[in-house]
Order: structure tokens, then sequence, then C-alpha cells
């Protein structure tokens, strides 16, 4: 039973990933799709909520302002409603159409930020709702229940899962880098059972990399990503990340959404410097829906790649 | 003749606007105590709580930067120059 | 009311933040009084990181120095997003403590084209300037040379 169980976070399936594995290395991935609006956000989101509640934070009449359109947006939308708490998203006016009707299907209300300001404005903007209009703002980049859902859910899920096999704690856990909460969460929840499991980044080449936000009057915030969890850094161009996103699909049967493929391609150049009989798993954070309308499913690699470009895909 | 403080714009608002004070001191910190009765709030930016430099502060004493000579005990003599510079970062 | 970056500022931004890439780079600006640029300091990241920037206190007190004796003000400070776009983040928003100085961004987003555009950041807003770029020789000559940046129209739905 999950410590997130209240918000619907149940552990989600280990599979095996036998095609696309080099030989001798048992690779594992953990499919998050099969959480409740289909991402790996949904623990976070969890999280997050829950540890608003338990700070007394989720009095009457509070608002939550969100500045994330993607995931995190989405799922915090699906528990907002589900607690009666009003919810408003941010959205640069220039998303697709299918991210806004998404997060209106949750039950989110949409207001629009100048496309030309990206998702940065929706950040700031939001800030500014939650410094003047009394809104609460839940900063997943801050904010310590992100890797702590992790930690209390995902690595313990591993652990239980990969125990069921007759195996012991991996020698390997690879995920991609965003707010770096799945990283530090797992990394600390492997380091607690003093595992040697290695803690291995992807990192896209372009998107919202942040860590270390800081703050005059705090000096130094201290991250979500918690960088000494890490044993490597891999990174993954754009090109690469779509074409193990087909290679899921084609070798594995995987529909799974971009930063999935640039989790595996990490893992298995991590996993050639491993000796035979080593287990490695690594988390596939969304399915492939979402992303149809980017085109990266669709003709050669090279315009998948072109179309792709200058977009932040994960 | 006391030391002479070039105040940064950001700064000038709780300095009453001035852009450069006048106090006395031996040291750094001694003036930067002498500026604090003077003008409190100005004073709450120039020290931390835990009366050290705050970390976006930098301090310059004749062209040199204080972190590098005795910090808030660097001597001060006559009609020395010191500018404060706020840190210029982000991300 | 747009502000004129002349040839040798754009070139001097550009040149830092290919430099220094994929670190941050950074550095000040500085002008005459009727708030022209005449001068781009490209300086030290005392962070080098790829996601940070922190400008080498000895090199702003030299820029402030020169930028004096030149009988001109520190006006602005530049720097590049290695992976992102133009725009300032979260951090340079909290940062920001000159309610008058231009921010300008350089964004690699696509490393062969970067994008230009300068900010004012007063209380935790950002509001856009229009920047245009005075023509000139350039080191960057196969690309095409942004004339101007230009805002969104005021009509777009915002908050």
């Amino acid at each position: 039973m999950s410590a997130l169980a209240d918000y619907g976070i149940e552990p989600t399936p280990l599979v095996r990933l036998e095609r696309l594995a080099p030989p001798g290395i048992h690779l594992f991935a953990k499919c998050e799709w099969h959480l409740p609006t289909g991402s790996v956000k949904d623990r976070v989101a969890a999280g997050m909520i829950a540890a608003a509640k338990a700070a007394g934070q989720l009095a009457p009449g509070l608002r939550l302002v969100e500045p994330s359109s993607g995931n995190t947006g989405i799922a915090l939308a699906r528990i907002t409603r589900l607690l009666g708490i009003p919810l408003t998203v941010l959205v640069p006016d220039n998303v697709s159409e299918e991210r806004i009707r998404l997060l209106q299907a949750f039950g989110a209300e949409i207001e629009f930020t100048p496309g030309s300001e990206g998702s940065n404005g929706a950040v700031w903007r939001a800030e500014k709702l939650a410094e003047e209009g009394g809104f609460l703002m839940l900063h997943q980049y801050e904010n310590a229940a992100n890797p702590g859902s992790h930690q209390m859910t995902t690595g313990p899920e591993i652990s239980a899962q990969l125990a069921e096999l007759g195996l012991g704690a991996p020698d390997a856990f690879v995920a991609t880098l965003g707010t770096g909460g799945t990283l530090t969460g797992v990394g600390r929840h492997f380091r607690g059972l003093g595992s040697p499991t290695a803690i291995v980044a992807a990192e896209p080449p372009t998107g919202e990399l942040i860590s270390g936000l800081r703050s005059l009057a705090d000096g130094y915030v201290p991250p979500v990503f918690d960088p000494s969890v890490l044993d490597g850094k891999i990174l993954v161009r754009t090109r690469t990340s779509i074409d193990m996103t087909r290679r899921l699909m084609e070798e594995e049967g995987l529909f799974v959404g971009p930063s999935s493929g640039a989790a595996v391609h990490a893992a298995l150049k991590f996993a050639r410097r491993l000796t035979p009989g080593a287990v490695v798993v690594t988390l596939l954070p969304d399915a492939g829906w979402k992303y149809l309308s980017t085109g990266i499913f669709d003709g050669t690699i090279d315009e998948a790649e072109a179309r792709a470009l200058g977009r932040t895909l994960w | 003749m006391p030391a002479t403080v070039s105040i940064p714009t950001v700064l000038r608002p709780h300095a009453g606007g001035a852009r450069r004070l006048e106090a006395g001191g031996a040291t750094v910190g001694e003036v930067f105590d002498e500026i604090a009765r003077l003008h409190p709030r100005l004073g709450q930016q120039l020290l931390s709580a835990e009366g050290g430099l705050p970390v976006f502060v930098n301090v310059f004493v004749d062209d040199e930067d204080i972190r590098y000579l005795e910090g808030l005990a660097t001597p001060v003599g006559d009609r020395t120059e010191i500018t404060i510079l706020p840190a210029v970062a982000g991300g | 009311m747009t502000v004129l970056i002349p040839a040798q500022v754009r070139e001097a931004m550009l040149a830092n933040a290919y430099a220094c890439h994929p670190e941050e780079s950074c550095g000040l600006l500085a002008g005459p009084e009727d708030g022209s640029i005449r001068m781009a300091y490209p300086l030290t990241n005392v962070l080098h990181s790829h996601t940070n920037y922190t400008i080498d206190p000895t090199e702003h007190f030299r820029s402030l120095k020169h930028a004096d004796r030149e009988g001109w003000d520190l006006i602005g400070v530049f720097h590049s997003h290695p992976h992102t776009q133009a725009y300032p983040s979260v951090t340079d928003v909290r940062l920001a403590v000159e309610p008058d100085w231009l921010y300008v961004l350089v964004g690699m987003e696509r490393f062969d084209d970067p994008a230009i555009r300068g900010f004012r950041i007063r209380d935790g807003e950002v509001i856009e300037e229009t920047l245009s770029f005075e023509p000139g020789p350039s080191t960057l000559a196969p690309y095409p040379l942004p004339t101007e940046t230009v805002p969104p129209p005021p009509d777009r739905r915002s908050i």
C-alpha cells in the first residue's frame, strides 16, 4: 500500500526490456503512465498537496496558482478538483489546443499569459499572484515534497518489485533530469538502505534546467535537486531521444513520450560499463499520446528532429 | 576626516536618497555601525543577522574587495573611499 | 521607444555568450546620461554554471571605475541562457535589484541563431523593451541580422 494511496498513487508496473537490453544486463522500466493522469507528476502533485495539508495550508477559501501547463499542471488539476480546491493554471497563449483542453477537462481554470514570454513568463506571473493575490503556489522546483514523494513511493516500489523477482538493489537507476525530484528522491531511498546503486541523470539539451534557485533574502535556496546524489550525468540530444522513443515502440511495443526515449538511451549507455548480471532500472515518465501532434512519430528521423528543434519536448 | 561611502542606487531610498554618506570609524564594520545608527534600514541591508556581510553585498575599500582583506575588520583611514556594490546575479 | 544596440555591443555580447557556452556568460552595460548604450563589458561568471551566474565583484568594480572615467553610468547587465529562451528566468526576476537597468538576455536555444531581447524588471514584474540593432560589419555575416525585436501586439489575451 503506497504512502500516497489516498491520492490514488499505487505502484506502477516494472517491465523488463528484453530486446533493447545489452547481452547479460537486466533492464527494467517503471511505466508511469499507469498513474491517474498518465504521468510521473501524479506522485509529485500528491506529495505536495499532502504536505500542504499536513502543514495546515489547505484552509477554506484557499486558491492555488500553478504555472505548469504540462504534466504537473494536469496532475494538480485532478487532485485539486477532487478536493474541491480552486486551481488557476497560467498558460502561455501559444501552447497547443490539446494542452488547454486537457487542463480544462481535469477542471482547471486557465488564464493566458503572453506567448512571447514563454513558460518563464507564466512563472513570474504566478509568483506575483501568489505574493499579491493570496494564491498558494506549490513551487515544484523548490518543494521538498517533490523528491519526498519519490523517496516515499517510487524508490520503495522499485525495491519491492525487484525483491519479488529475487533481485536485490539495482546496480543503477537512470532517470531524466527535470526538477531533479525523481533522481534526488529515489537516490535518497537507496542511500538510506545503504545500497551502492548508481544514480544517473539523463540530461536534456534544451528545456527549463533549473538548479539552484536563489533569492536575495535567503542567499541561496536549497534546490529540490541535490547534485551530490548523482553518480553520472548523460546528455541526450533531441534526435537521440526521438530515435529511442521510436525504438521503444518498434522493439518493445511501448508507446512512450520522448523523455522516456532519453531515459532508456542513457540507461543503455550507462549499462555498457556494467558487468553481466547487472540490474538497471529506468523510469518512463509518460506515454506518447500527448506528443502525437509534435510529429515525432511521423516521417523520417530527420523530419521529426527538424519539427522538434526549438521546442521543449520534455 | 571621515570615510566616504558611496551608496548604490538600489540602497539610496534607505539612505534618504543620498549617493554618498560620510561616517567615522576605524574599520569598515565601525563605519557601517555608524551608518546604521543614522539610517537603520540601510544598516539592515549592510549587515546580516549574524553581524557579518550579507552574501549579495560587495564592499571595496580604495579599490580592494574587503573579502580579500580583513572583511568588516578592514582598517579605514582618513578620506577612505568605501564603495558598496550589490551582487549582479541571476540564472 | 526602442533601445539602440550598437553593432560592437551586440558582437561583444554574442562573442561572450559563445565563448562561455555551455556556461552562462554575463557582463555589464554602460552609457551616458541620455540612456544610450556605449559599452558592453564581458565579465567572468564566477559560478561557471550552465544555469546560474554571478558577476565577478572585482570586475564589476573595475567596470564601474572605467565607466566613471568616461562619464558613464552602469545601465544594464547582459547574460546568456545557453539552452533556453531569451527571457528572464525565475532566478533572474528574483535577483534583479536595479529598477532602471536594462536586462539583456542572449538566448541560445537555437545555437546558430541566438536571440537577443531586453527587459526592465521592477517589483517582480518583467516589461519587455524593444531593441533595435545597429547595422554594421558582423562576424556572424552568414546569419541574418535582426533589425528590431518586436514585442507582441497589446490586444493579446493576458493577465
